[in-house]
């Protein structure tokens, strides 16, 4: 053993970091050390596909926090520092430079990775998950005049969005139909893909991709329908995958995820999730959930942090989920948990000014619902969803 | 304490009004304003502490 920490925590991005310092906040004595792969002080994630992709983006403002800024929360950073293993009966992590760290409290903040295409070579396409991914694709848009984006979920619809701004020729393929249909069905989705029309963005919804490759400096994307597009430039967004292959073999029960209780708790003695990487069961919609927004990792991370602290009187997590999305100027909103196949009731729609808020329920229960350009009115809609509301004592709230 | 909204870092995300929403409110602006002025103390104090934290874009200033 060479080293140890009080709470160690795996993963240096927001999760981690906001749990580090929450447990400051808590007047947590101890020492925090955060172990993180990669090379880059913790940074905002969100601004990735927004920001610093806009034809004015500026990437030196991606940064959370400071060395500085860390050193005086006491917190250790150690970057470049992978965590390959996790021994829980002693207590011990394993880094990839073979050394052991031993720890109290383990907190696993390992975020999750995009999800890639099988069989399409990583030099054909753009994937957005870190800072030098949103570099690399930086660089490619500044020179790109077709782009193809396979995937209009948030990151593809984000990117699309960016693009657009820079007049890059675009055609977004998404098999599931409309933009953010997976989600929130093809109602809402046929409205959002009409604003990526009006964008100057070519949808071809419900096409799958068959292949992906570069022919010199062109890239070819065969589809379903035998039809072959060229591009200079192919950006995928098929959605994220949990970092827990590390855990493989230890005592940690990962499904699609760490598996934690309520209180974000895994079921090994002092170990915790937060973040993308946490699976746990939402009391307030009785649903065991893992979710890869902000709000969840800065939300949960005061939970993990409590709880650390507090132990003979721990917190449930229970949260709305909200998450937010800008795109061609517009803001989007998404609280709760909307499915596609949920009632969907439309109460508010003015196509003139861009404006719609839909609800979603099931068996009469709101479970979520969706605002373009109505900030205050998701606001409210996330109350009644914190309320459990019924779909029509929503609707009477908000008409 | 004080609560300040810098309106040049505020987008509107509302994780404020979420955390304390006697506190905050969505104005027609789409950006966050206060409720009320003055200075806060006790629980409210504590709910504004926790907004600030948890405000996306860092926003939210608390001068003791």
């Amino acid at each position: 053993m060479t080293g140890r920490a009080d709470v160690l925590v795996v993963g240096g991005s927001v999760a981690g970091l906001r749990t580090a310092e929450a447990l400051r906040r808590f007047s947590y004595p101890g020492t925090v050390t955060i172990h993180e792969a990669g090379d880059e002080l913790p940074y905002d994630r969100t601004t990735l596909s927004k920001k610093v992709l806009a034809p004015d983006g500026h990437l030196a403002s991606v940064g959370l926090r400071s060395r500085e800024d860390l050193d005086a929360l006491g917190i250790e950073l150690r970057l470049r520092s992978r965590v390959e293993s996790l021994d829980a009966a002693r207590r011990t992590v394993r880094l990839d430079d073979g050394r052991e760290v031993g720890y109290s409290t383990l907190v696993v903040a390992t975020g999750s990775s995009a999800r890639e295409l099988p069989g399409v070579p990583r030099t054909a396409v753009h994937y957005l998950r870190t800072l030098a991914d949103a570099h690399r694709l930086r660089a490619a848009m500044e020179s790109a005049r077709r782009a193809v984006v396979v995937g209009a979920g948030f990151i593809g619809s984000e990117v699309a969005a960016a693009m657009s701004a820079r007049g890059i020729e675009i055609t977004a393929v998404e098999p599931a139909g409309q933009p953010l249909a997976r989600v929130l069905g093809n109602i809402v989705g046929a409205r959002l893909g009409r604003l990526h029309e009006a964008g100057g963005v070519r949808l071809l919804p419900g096409r799958a991709v068959t292949a992906i490759r570069a022919v010199g400096a062109e890239k070819q994307v065969g589809l379903d329908d035998g039809t072959t597009l060229r591009a200079d430039l192919v950006v995928v967004g098929v959605g994220a995958r949990p970092n827990t292959g590390w855990l493989d073999g230890s005592a940690v029960e990962v499904a699609d995820g760490v598996v934690c209780d309520e209180c974000c708790r895994a079921g090994t003695p002092g170990v915790f999730a937060v973040g993308d990487v946490a699976r746990w069961p939402n009391a307030l919609f009785e649903e065991s959930m893992r979710v890869e927004h902000w709000t969840n990792a800065v939300e949960q991370a005061a939970v993990v942090a409590w709880n650390i602290v507090n132990p003979d009187r721990p917190r449930r997590y229970a949260p709305v989920p909200y998450v937010w999305s800008d795109q061609y100027g517009y803001r989007l909103q998404i609280v709760g948990r909307p499915r596609a196949d949920d009632e969907v009731r439309i109460v508010q729609d003015d196509p003139a000014n861009a404006v719609l808020v839909a609800l979603y329920a099931r068996e009469g229960r709101l479970s979520g619902a969706f605002a373009l350009n109505a900030p205050a009115r998701a606001m409210a809609l996330r109350r009644s969803l914190a309320a459990r509301a019924s779909l029509e004592h929503a609707v009477e709230v908000g008409a | 304490m004080k609560v300040i909204i810098d309106p040049d870092k505020c987008c509107g995300y509302g994780e404020c009004v979420a955390t304390a929403p006697g506190l905050f409110e969505i104005g027609d602006d789409n950006r966050a304003h206060l409720l009320r002025d003055g200075e806060l103390s006790g629980p409210d104090a504590e709910l504004a502490r926790d907004a600030s934290y948890s405000c996306p874009v860092e926003a939210i200033d608390i001068a003791e």
